[in-house]
């Protein structure tokens, strides 16, 4: 246990820039969805989740709590929190960093959503709640490998909570409900089955990672890799300073997050994207606002403007493109938003 | 208000149909409930949800995750512990007596739940028979349920217990669509819209609600009205006489909501907009139909005038979906097939499946019998819901206790009674009951599992003869629907000219089949006997990775095979060889379905093929799910 573990840093990750920004988008705006990446294997997207852990900021909880709710927001609190809040109307609070959770593939239901605590419940009697995997990840981002591969009945778990932002347990004796609002991530081999479509809907963006083809690239990944096998310890310091600056940088976009304006112009324009690419629902125009607005604010401007719509929309309509079962999928062409922009600007000329 | 976890009601944008099938049950909650029908991303969550700020009515949530015994209610361990009687703990159905019961995705509820579901929806009472317990209570459930039918069609049984439908309105205007941003930004942002002006618009609201609540106590419906009810709900040929009753509950309070004590003919259509599409057998001329749009309904429809069509000669509908429903009540392995979302009408279908005018056209999807691997007394993973099977998870149906622990899924009941002798030598912890780990049982359950189906197809020239290919590719699409519906997994092997391929090794992706399927050429020689051996192989295959994997072979052909593995034996000794090592492997189980022609000489190789197989043989034309009656007829016959 004395060994600490060095995850792969962040910026030391070549390529797949689409991965990286959708995972910077959501630390930076958390409701924007998660984030669902297709691809082969080998192609860097676990490395680039784990990694992200070393971006995450802190975040301040009330101590002690198992959910570890936000001292600030009343309204997401678990039931413990607010009893303790309305007796003393003050927390002891703790910072911690925002968590990354696995949800293994074999996970079974009852390690999902939480269970009955077999000991207390046998030798005194007593129904207590034993917090699952959901309660780990509130506040923090679930990250689901193979996500195509979870068995049906664990997604229809997820697409509950993800739906509420809280997990309601109602079994085995236990009726219970707590906070369960994440940040999604999940990977996925499309040869390997499809995912489904509700839980597709979840995500708010997505990503098509491919192999790196530029040779060079490849060396340099090999090197990398390489290196950081040798001594990951050596190798994460050498960049350290850029982790950090990248954190930091996320950390001031967050702040400023909600200063950055968005004009009725702009989000006419993503009316107008998602009704031509023939979208359903609101998803998918809540997230590019979020998604383009966390971009902004990256980038240090003060609005969001056509650019970081067009930036931001492949990673918002890759995965909505296709609506019912069975039908053919088609597929998003990002120049298709350039057009339709480009056309309302024409016609209000 | 910075404490509200949920939007408000009032700021939800447009949804009006929606909005108005709540609020006829808030004011009338014998109406018995809305179905909310539509894509997701569209606030159908978030409406029922928002519903707290309109009624003192309670929002009982059921969960996807909901256990039996919560949903009914259970055995008390604290107090059964502590006191040493037996208490009963109230479940979800009795919290939800006389307050809403909202269910989101209410297809997705397994099927042991909903068949539970639906017995208290039919009798207005919960009966309990279960852990050492007995007890009967009054239920009556003001339902909400969520669904998106195009991807997931809720059971038919089901959906008649909704009083409602509402099907979710399109926001294709911008305007619209900024406004929703921009309100569900600020909800986000500041985790509520406080505002005096919001709390205004809840308070009228609510004593509108008040108002109609009273108004609908004076409101008489008189021999004249009922007639015209009547005539409304025969003219739209729904099924069964709930229509008739939620009519006129839906009368009362629409006019109620109109702020009337006289009901208006325009009442009744309004009533019938919301009572009846999702209870209607198409067949009826919709012509005279009230004027909005009942073309929304597909997937109900679509079904029904499927089955409709099926079976026109020998209208037995009545019988035969009263017969589903109390079948389900019983035995939820036997699902009707009504849940398959077929589409078998010619302009939705050219949406939605293209055929490419290669190798031979795909023929259009119907609904296809039920059918399933056997249950069998082995335990496995997983889940689906094709066979029912013993399982390791903690969810299904508790069927009877173990001594064997395994997954700390604690069986109070038998624990207790293990427990029970002992007592008296046990040393006092402060609990009634003392128990020890010796104790302990857990729960046996058993749930539905998927189906892993290998097709094994024909392609030979054979098949190109009198639209067979088009047949048999219908055949697969329907049955790779079924499918989808049912989660299974799908392989697909093809046969022809010199030997076998597989095309689709098993996958969780049926439309990857789907898509292959339209590609599938037909030429050459029929190597059926290299087919089914492909076919076998892949299945052991996958056994050998997964135990608990329960594969069905389904060979689709007119069993000509011409061509045999090894060169030296005759094909047709070869396949009858084949044919008995694959009825060897009893993991697996067959079926055969027979292309050729359908005239009573096709019992020809493709029946012998099954027999030495021992699997079950089937002509295309009976594996579509309204010829059940037929196989039932022949499989006696034999």
């Amino acid at each position: 246990m004395s060994k600490r573990v060095y995850p792969y840093p962040f910026t030391a990750i070549i390529g797949q820039e689409d991965m990286k920004l959708g995972l910077i988008l959501n630390i930076i705006d958390p409701k924007i969805g998660g984030v669902l990446a297709f691809g082969e294997k080998g192609t860097a997207k676990s490395t680039a989740v784990r990694a992200m852990a070393g971006l995450l900021p802190e975040i301040g909880t009330v101590k002690g709590c198992r959910y570890g709710c936000d001292p600030k927001d009343q309204s997401k609190m678990c039931e413990e929190c607010k009893e303790k809040f309305s007796g003393a109307g003050v927390f002891e609070t703790e910072k911690r960093s925002m968590k990354v959770v696995d949800l293994p593939v074999s996970a079974t239901e009852d390690r999902v959503v939480g269970t009955l605590d077999l000991e207390e419940a046998i030798h005194n009697g007593k129904k207590r709640f034993e917090p699952g995997i959901l309660a780990d990840a509130n506040r923090g981002i679930l990250y689901v490998d193979e996500v195509n591969l979870l068995d049906d009945h664990i997604v229809d778990l997820l697409l509950d909570s993800a739906a509420m932002g809280v997990n309601t347990v109602e079994r085995e004796g236990i009726s219970y409900s707590h906070p369960a609002s994440f940040i999604l991530v999940g990977t996925m081999n499309p040869e390997e089955g499809e995912l489904r479509p509700q839980l597709l809907d979840r995500f708010g963006l997505s990503v098509r990672i491919s192999s790196i083809t530029d040779p060079q690239e490849r060396v340099k990944i090999i090197k990398y890799r390489n290196e950081y096998d040798a001594d990951p310890e050596k190798f994460s310091e050498k960049f350290k300073d850029s982790d950090a600056e990248l954190a930091k940088k996320i950390v001031s976009a967050r702040q400023r997050l909600y200063d950055v304006e968005i004009s009725d112009e702009i989000l006419l324009s993503i009316a107008k994207v998602s009704v031509a690419l023939e979208i359903e629902g609101h998803r998918s125009d809540l997230t590019l606002m979020k998604a383009a607005r966390a971009y902004a604010a990256f980038n240090e401007k003060t609005s969001v403007d056509i650019e970081d719509i067009k930036k931001t929309a492949s990673l918002v309509y890759l995965h909505r493109m296709r609506s019912l079962p069975f039908e053919q999928a088609k597929e998003f062409d990002s120049s298709v938003i350039g057009e339709i922009i480009g056309a309302k600007e024409v016609a209000g000329e | 208000m910075s404490e509200r976890s949920y939007f408000p009601f009032c700021e939800i944008v447009k949804q009006n149909d929606i909005k108005e099938a709540l609020l006829l049950n808030l004011i009338n909650p014998k109406i018995g409930g809305v179905l909310i029908d539509g894509y997701g991303g569209s606030a159908k969550s978030v409406i029922c949800e928002s519903l707290r700020d309109i009624t003192d009515k309670k929002i009982v949530k059921l969960p996807l995750n909901i256990s039996e015994d919560r949903l009914t209610g259970s055995i008390d361990i604290e107090k059964t512990m502590k006191t040493g009687n037996t208490h009963l703990e109230k479940g979800v159905l009795s919290s939800a007596d006389n307050e809403i019961l909202f269910i989101d995705d209410v297809a997705l509820l397994p099927d042991n739940i909903t068949d539970i579901l639906i017995s208290v929806l039919s009798t207005g009472e919960l009966r309990l028979e279960r852990d050492g317990i007995s007890d009967l209570s009054e239920c009556r459930l003001l339902m909400i349920g969520t669904m998106n039918s195009e991807k997931n069609p809720l059971r038919k049984s089901m959906t008649d217990y909704f009083g409602l439908y509402a099907k979710v309105e399109k926001l294709n205007a911008p305007q619209d669509r900024l406004d929703i941003m921009r309100i569900r930004d600020e909800f986000d942002r500041s985790g509520g819209i406080a505002d005096d002006e919001l709390s205004e618009k809840t308070e009228s609201l609510r004593k509108s609600i008040k108002e109609a609540q009273e108004r609908l106590k004076k409101i008489e419906i008189n021999e004249d009205i009922l007639q015209a009810i009547v005539d409304k709900v025969i003219k739209s040929n729904a099924e069964g006489h709930r229509a008739d009753l939620v009519m006129k509950e839906a009368v009362k309070a629409i006019a109620a909501f109109h702020e009337r004590t006289e009901i208006t003919e325009d009442d009744i259509d309004e009533a019938a907009y919301f009572v009846l599409p999702h209870r209607m057998r198409p067949g009826a001329a919709p012509e005279e139909e009230p004027p909005q749009p009942e073309e929304e309904e597909q997937d109900d429809d679509q079904e029904q005038e499927q089955e409709q069509d099926e079976q026109q000669q020998e209208d037995n509908d009545d019988e035969s979906s009263g017969k589903d429903e109390q079948e389900q009540e019983q035995e939820p392995e036997d699902e009707p097939q009504d849940d398959e979302e077929t589409d078998n009408e010619p302009d939705s279908s050219q949406g939605k499946f293209k055929s490419i005018p290669k190798a031979f056209e795909t023929g259009e999807a119907f609904q296809v019998m039920d059918f399933s691997h056997e249950k069998d007394r082995k335990t496995r993973k997983g889940s689906g819901r094709r066979t029912q099977t013993k399982t390791t998870s903690t969810s299904g149906r508790y069927i009877f206790p173990t001594m064997n622990r395994r997954n700390n899924d604690l069986a109070l009941d038998a624990t207790i009674r293990a427990a029970a002798p002992f007592q008296k030598k046990r040393e006092d912890n402060g609990m009634k009951i003392v128990i020890k780990n010796e104790d302990i049982r857990e729960k046996v359950r058993q749930k539905k599992i998927s189906n892993l189906l290998v097709f094994v197809v024909d392609a030979s020239g054979s098949m190109g003869a009198v639209k067979r290919m088009t047949e048999a590719k219908g055949a697969v699409l329907s049955l790779l629907k079924d499918a989808y519906v049912k989660r299974d997994k799908v392989g697909m092997v093809t046969f022809s000219g010199e030997g076998a391929q597989v095309v689709l090794p098993p996958t969780r992706s049926t439309e990857r089949g789907y898509r292959l399927l339209e590609d599938i050429k037909t030429g050459g020689k029929t190597p059926l006997n290299a087919g089914i051996e492909k076919g076998l192989r892949v299945i052991e295959n996958q056994l050998r990775q997964n135990p608990d994997v329960m594969p069905l072979l389904i060979v689709i052909t007119d069993g000509r095979g011409n061509i045999s593995i090894d060169s030296s034996k005759k094909p047709a000794q070869e396949l009858m060889d084949i044919g008995e090592m694959v009825s060897k492997e009893k993991r697996l189980e067959t079926m055969v379905i027979d292309i050729e022609n359908n005239s009573m000489t096709s019992f020809g190789i493709a029946g012998k093929l099954a027999a030495a197989m021992k699997a079950k043989y089937y002509r295309l034309d009976e594996i579509k799910g309204s010829n059940i009656e037929m196989i039932v007829r022949r499989e006696k016959a034999q």
